[in-house]
């Protein structure tokens, strides 16, 4: 502040460098704690790092220059970041104090808040003119994509490694906090995507509309089959290894049944929105659904449980047959 | 049990009630250290004084003590449930949100 300060009164340029080299210095000290601390505002940091916020914006406001400017996007977003980061490991860090039966409850708070920034970003840049109106295209398309691709990850990496275990609550699939966190993700990215393709602007002509909509499908499916094992795992003991997951019959015999019915659901309503695109995703699950029954089902299985895939399987695609015809290719709009 | 200028004192709880078996001093000496006859002759034996009978926790040591009321459990559900409806209500404001 004092650099920044010599800069405005004498006007010289080597005190705004300085000035400038708070947000590096902020993220130093954060990599620092990260390493040494158990969560940010121990050893005073409670004080001090809203105290560095302060400054920091301080110095933004001051030096940022021109909107859009490389330097003020950096700024902008790299302080929304380091921000978002702080705010979620300390949430995680008392969430953990407070549950600290299992690793479920802090790794859905690493997500909450992140999730919450971007929930409030759309609403904060058409609301609030400083930072946030007049940095849009900085935090609408580096700060929330950035936190957006944070999110993603999260839930990629979640759903990998989370066995499930809710103690000291017993697991019920989907009312658990790492699954409500996962549909707050899903839900917050969706939203805000639908957000950024009503921004005209220069930033959201970097990002490929193709792109958003089958990436949150991925995640979503793998959240769904995720949602599956773990709860074949929690109450069927099935041991949560990718190996022996495989191997597992019930587990072979679930997969087919529950992606034929993830298939069913998802041609239903692209028969009723008119998707034909979403359809056909639908039924190239199915076909795939199929291929799994004929090359791993029947020759893996036991009876019992080759008899109850087929069967389902069957059932499934006879009502897919009745109730869901294929879209017409003139009314295709997704 | 302390010792005090060759004398040993101790403390015996027991219950007043309960009829003394039939045992002698040399019956208690299983696991203690072993002592010549010359030190025995040393102590000496009395009969412990028998006081008032007290009674300290009486029946209501016998029965449990309720559980408590989990309350971190139902913080924890409360948020669940609490999350769900607000899951509930941001999904329906974006399905009927106007198609951007």
């Amino acid at each position: 502040l004092v650099s920044s300060e010599i800069h405005r009164r004498v006007l010289l340029r080597s005190a705004k460098v300085v000035a400038l080299l708070q947000l590096p210095a902020m993220l130093g000290f954060a990599v620092h704690a990260a390493l040494t601390l158990r969560h940010p505002s121990v050893d005073g940091g409670w004080l001090s790092w809203p105290l560095a916020f302060v400054g920091l914006s301080c110095i933004v406001f001051r030096h940022q220059g021109a909107a859009r400017a490389p330097l003020a996007n950096a700024l902008n977003a790299l302080s929304a970041w380091l921000f978002c980061a702080l705010l979620s490991w300390e949430a995680a860090w008392a969430v953990n104090i407070a549950v600290a039966a299992s690793d479920m409850w802090p790794g859905a708070a690493w997500a909450a808040i992140p999730a919450l920034f971007l929930f409030l970003l759309p609403r904060l840049v058409t609301r609030v003119t400083w930072p946030f109106a007049i940095n849009r295209d900085a935090y609408l398309f580096v700060a929330g994509v950035g936190i957006a691709l944070y999110l993603g990850t999260w839930s990629l990496v979640t759903n990998a490694v989370s066995v499930g275990d809710t103690a000291p609550l017993p697991y019920v699939p989907v009312l658990n906090p790492l699954d409500l966190a996962q549909t707050f993700v899903l839900l917050i990215l969706f939203g805000y995507w639908r957000f950024l393709r009503t921004v005209r602007s220069a930033g959201f002509a970097r990002i490929d509309p193709r792109v958003p909509m089958p990436a949150l499908a991925v995640l979503a499916f793998i959240w769904l089959n995720a949602i599956l094992l773990r709860t074949l795992h929690q109450w069927f003991a099935v041991p949560f290894e990718l190996e022996q997951l495989m191997a597992s019959t019930l587990v072979q015999t679930s997969l087919s049944i529950f992606w034929a019915i993830l298939a069913l659901v998802t041609m239903l309503v692209a028969t009723h929105k008119r998707y034909r695109l979403v359809w056909l995703v639908g039924a190239v699950l199915l076909a795939v659904v199929i291929a799994k029954l004929f090359l791993i089902d029947l020759s893996r299985t036991g009876s019992v449980e080759r008899i109850v895939s087929f069967v389902g399987v069957g059932l499934l695609m006879l009502v897919v047959g009745y109730f869901s015809p294929l879209p017409p290719a003139n009314e295709t709009q997704q | 049990m302390k010792r005090a200028a060759g004398l040993m004192v101790g403390l015996s709880l027991g219950s007043s009630v309960v009829q003394a078996a039939p045992l002698s001093p040399q019956d208690f000496a299983f696991g203690l250290p072993v002592i010549t006859n010359q030190e025995a002759a040393a102590y000496r034996f009395s009969l412990p004084l028998v006081g008032s009978r007290r009674v300290l926790g009486g029946s209501t040591r016998l029965v449990g003590k309720p559980a408590a009321f989990p309350w971190m459990r139902a913080v924890l559900w409360s948020v669940l449930l609490l999350a769900v409806v607000l899951l509930a209500w941001m999904a329906y404001r974006l399905a009927n949100e106007p198609g951007r």
